[in-house]
């Protein structure tokens, strides 16, 4: 298995290998990516609205662009190697699409209200997966499996997770895809930041707020677009937790660098997993990404939320991001991020935060990021002042 | 050959991992309230109190009422989880601005970061074997298992 396998590398395989299995993720899709022309996301990926395994293709695009190229960087041939899987040292069959990826993080809060102040440390295994895909001729396939050090909706027994896996059909050179299985909801923009106010409040994050069901996806390169009818999370229970409706997408590529999109869901739960009642959830927004200058990218992206629970007041809520991404040198990333929430129902003030990170791929296969925000949220007409610092080794293989 | 064996090794590590989770700190808030701990788990406040969706861990303690008791001194101690939430009752903090303060709630059994919840919240069973079934869960390791195997077979061939 291990042919073609340098003693060094050798070493850095079987020691990477070692890392993943004791411990193996959270979704990498990288938005920014339109800067390169990259406004679709199915020539790289095999999830069809991006994120998660890559293909060939992309593993190759990855290799030239995502890290910082090195002046002692070697030859042409050697460095299309070492982008592959697991620096090259393994050779499966084209069909097969493997992947693996660990990101233990270290988190420090600062949490003041009233006058008084207190700070937190903890250590965060957030990702440590190992992702096995198919792509062959129309068939495609995808599952993940690892393991995290939070109790997650993407579990299957303990701490033992997988965030997706799912079959399906590709027509058309990838032009319309469906698939059905655990999925990531397709809704507006695809980052890896789950906790941003956009995708923790319309529960649509690639962290684990996947659900099982059908989608339909279509790429013809200017527009991509996907719909996916939701059959409920099977890895959450009783029944009565698991949300059915839909969720969807469409996006306009207006220029190569350029694009604008909708998004829209509405499911219902007969216990709602916040709330603990009969609740009918409606998320409606706008996203877009612009690159004006290749080094910047920004990204935009405002949701409506809408909350009608049984005994409950009707809330119509307001998320909001704006984030820029500039990469002054190949593979370093500095990244600021302000986002708004605004609850709506019986909270009329609005929680604000502000992040600002660095994010440098360093290496082959391996970033380090260090995030450092700051949120003032409102609550009940008094604000809580919270600081975070977290800090990420990222290897991906 | 070596992924069937990562995969196996990879479901013993990670099976037996604890949730991360403190089942001690629902008592803690009631004890912090001079109220007795019911004994069945159900009718204690639930994980979702502090983390967010009842998931627990070091890295969803961020509920509106969990920085509450944070900034109030809650941090991986019983004992602070105590003084927090009667620092709390002092000082008459509402995170939901229902009009019932959260130490009340915590005694109600609702939900002091949502309004309009009902009593006795319970969180959601997480995992494929909880609620008599096995479902769709078990897929994602059964596909990866089967392209694994594809492999090893395909390896043979050559």
């Amino acid at each position: 298995m291990f042919q073609n396998l340098g003693g060094r590398h050798a070493w850095i395989a079987a020691a990477a290998l070692f890392v993943v299995l004791g411990a193996a993720r959270r979704a990498e899709a990288y938005t920014w990516m339109i800067r390169y022309g990259h406004g679709s996301c199915v020539s790289c990926h095999l999830d069809p609205s991006g994120g998660g395994l890559l293909t060939a293709y992309g593993r190759e695009e990855g290799a030239d662009i995502l890290r910082t190229p090195w002046p002692s960087s070697g030859d042409e041939e050697t460095n299309a190697r070492r982008g592959k899987f697991l620096y090259g040292t393994v050779n499966p069959p084209d069909w097969l699409l493997l992947g693996a990826a660990f990101r233990p993080a270290v988190l420090v809060t600062n949490a003041s209200a009233d006058g008084m102040s207190n700070t937190t440390a903890t250590g965060i295994l957030m990702q440590a997966d190992l992702r096995a895909g198919i792509r062959a001729g129309g068939w495609r396939a995808s599952a993940s499996i690892g393991v995290i050090s939070n109790s997650s909706y993407a579990s299957i027994v303990g701490n033992l997770i997988s965030r997706e896996h799912w079959v399906g059909y590709a027509f058309d050179g990838d032009t319309y895809t469906i698939r059905a299985g655990r999925i990531n909801l397709p809704f507006g923009l695809r980052i890896i930041e789950h906790n941003f106010y956009v995708r923790a409040y319309t529960r649509t994050d690639i962290n684990d707020e996947q659900q099982h069901g059908v989608a339909f996806a279509f790429d013809n390169r200017r527009v991509r677009a996907e719909v996916m009818g939701i059959l409920g999370n099977y890895q959450i229970s009783p029944d009565a937790f698991r949300e059915r409706g839909y969720s969807g997408y469409a996006e306009l590529m207006i220029a190569p660098d350029y694009a604008v999109g909708v998004s829209s869901l509405v499911t219902h739960a007969e216990r709602d997993i916040v709330l603990g009642v009969p609740n009918t959830r409606q998320a409606h927004g706008l996203f877009v990404r612009l690159s004006p200058w290749t080094p910047l990218v920004v990204l935009g992206e405002a949701d409506v939320t809408v909350n009608d629970p049984t005994g409950g007041p009707l809330a119509v809520g307001l998320a909001t991001l704006l984030q820029a991404d500039v990469e002054p040198v190949q593979g370093l990333h500095l990244i600021a991020s302000g986002e708004t929430w605004r609850p709506g129902g019986t909270e009329t003030n609005t929680t604000y935060g502000a992040w600002g990170a660095v994010d440098w791929f360093v290496g082959w296969h391996l970033d380090l990021r260090l995030d450092f925000g700051r949120e003032s949220m409102a609550l009940d007409g008094m604000r809580l002042d919270a600081t975070s610092v977290l800090a990420q080794l990222h290897l991906y293989l | 050959m070596i992924w069937l064996e990562a995969l196996a090794f990879l479901a013993m590590v990670a099976a037996p991992l604890p949730a991360a989770a403190k089942p001690t700190f629902p008592c803690a808030l009631l004890d912090g309230l001079n109220q007795a701990c019911p004994a069945q788990v159900s009718l204690q406040p639930p994980c979702s109190d502090c983390h967010l969706g009842g998931k627990t861990g070091g890295a969803t303690p961020f509920t509106a009422f969990a920085w509450g008791m944070r900034a109030r001194g809650m941090s991986g101690s019983v004992e602070s989880v105590k003084t927090a939430i009667a620092q709390m009752k002092i000082d008459g903090v509402d995170s939901d601005g229902d009009g019932t303060p959260d130490w009340q709630e915590i005694i109600d059994g609702t939900d002091p970061n949502e309004p309009g919840t009902a009593s006795n919240i319970q969180d959601p069973q997480l995992g494929c074997a909880v609620g008599g079934r096995r479902a769709a869960g078990g897929i994602g390791a059964a596909l990866a298992l089967a392209a694994l195997a594809l492999v090893r077979r395909g390896r043979r061939r050559r």
